[in-house]
């Protein structure tokens, strides 16, 4: 995505779910964190199930008027904790808030989607949002607490 | 808790063939600027600050808990790499890659946080390079560095703890992998 695309982003995709790395040991807190999110994930186009599935990793970068959620590059896999954890077989853990309820799932990498095949699965505002030249990182998610 | 000497030895910097590589690409690339390309000796003595030393430092500082010394020390290796190419004080070639630019922005805000002490106040259109530091703590994903970025506006000493260190070496690590890889220098073992 070029830059003047990414400066008419809304900050969000539709449907992504938003909520909180946590990295090796730590626990959620008894309420949502007060400030942003710190992690997101996009879930395919029609997945129903909850407890797990394969998505999209997303992350929040600066944009020119702003902050957007962006899918997560390959090449981008050292920049961030979380995903650089993973990198290195941590077991970092994904916190979702709905009210005061957390589910927390494990998460892992999945296979690595070629930049075409985003928009089938994921959507064209999922495409549009990611890098043409690079797989964009796909996580694996387990529910294992709610 | 990872610690400080774990965490560098998974990156870039405690690999002896991609600092060799990065360290050999600097000295060249600044001697060029001079018309000193052709020239060996040169080569040893063109910059005081090279890419090996620096990177010894910057474990060294993290070993003995010298936090801010560590995070200055990134800064300067920062400095000397995405800047060599431009021969001035501005990063080149790296705005067509947009996940080294913005690892490359992530550390520009690190070093004028850290080496212009006395900016306090924005002024003229320029933000207080806190300030703009504080903002990208705040979007990262690392649950030290979120809470440090809660803290800091209150006190903006607190930036020479390990948090900071340890997403300076976050993204050092980070760019000099896709810089490495961008100009070919190495190719890193999966």
């Amino acid at each position: 995505m070029n830059a003047a695309a990414a400066s008419i982003l809304s900050e969000e995709l539709e449907g992504q779910w938003s909520g909180y790395w946590l990295d090796p040991g730590r626990m959620p807190e008894a309420m949502p964190p007060a400030y942003r999110p710190t992690g997101a994930i996009l879930r395919r186009v029609g997945e129903a199930r909850r407890d797990e599935l394969v998505c999209l990793d997303l992350v929040r970068v600066e944009t020119r008027s702003g902050f957007a959620w962006l899918p997560l590059s390959e090449a981008g896999r050292y920049t961030y904790a979380h995903s650089l954890g993973l990198l290195q077989k941590e077991p970092w853990r994904l916190a979702i808030w709905d009210g005061a309820a957390v589910s927390l799932y494990d998460a892992e990498y999945a296979d690595a989607l070629a930049p075409d095949l985003i928009a089938p699965l994921y959507g064209a505002e999922a495409q549009g949002r990611a890098r043409p030249d690079r797989p964009a990182v796909q996580l694996r998610l387990r529910l294992v607490r709610s | 808790m990872k610690t400080w000497r774990e965490a560098f030895e998974a990156t870039w910097l405690a690999d002896k063939d991609a600092v060799a590589a990065l360290d050999g690409w600097v000295r060249r690339t600044l001697a060029e600027h001079r018309d000193l390309g052709d020239d060996v000796h040169a080569l040893e003595s063109v910059a005081p600050w090279s890419v090996e030393t620096l990177a010894r430092s910057i474990g060294a500082f993290g070993d003995s808990q010298q936090w801010l010394w560590c995070v200055t020390a990134v800064a300067l290796m920062q400095e000397l790499i995405f800047c060599a190419e431009g021969g001035g004080l501005d990063p080149a070639g790296v705005a067509t890659d947009s996940d080294l630019a913005r690892v490359v922005e992530a550390l520009r805000a690190i070093r004028n946080a850290v080496a212009h002490p006395a900016f306090q106040r924005s002024k003229g259109g320029n933000t207080a390079p806190m300030i703009r530091l504080i903002e990208l703590l705040q979007i990262d994903d690392d649950p030290d560095v979120t809470e440090l970025a809660l803290r800091l506006p209150d006190a903006w000493s607190y930036l020479a703890e390990r948090p900071t260190a340890m997403y300076a070496l976050r993204n050092l690590n980070a760019a000099g992998r896709l810089f490495i890889e961008r100009k070919r220098l190495l190719k890193f073992r999966p």
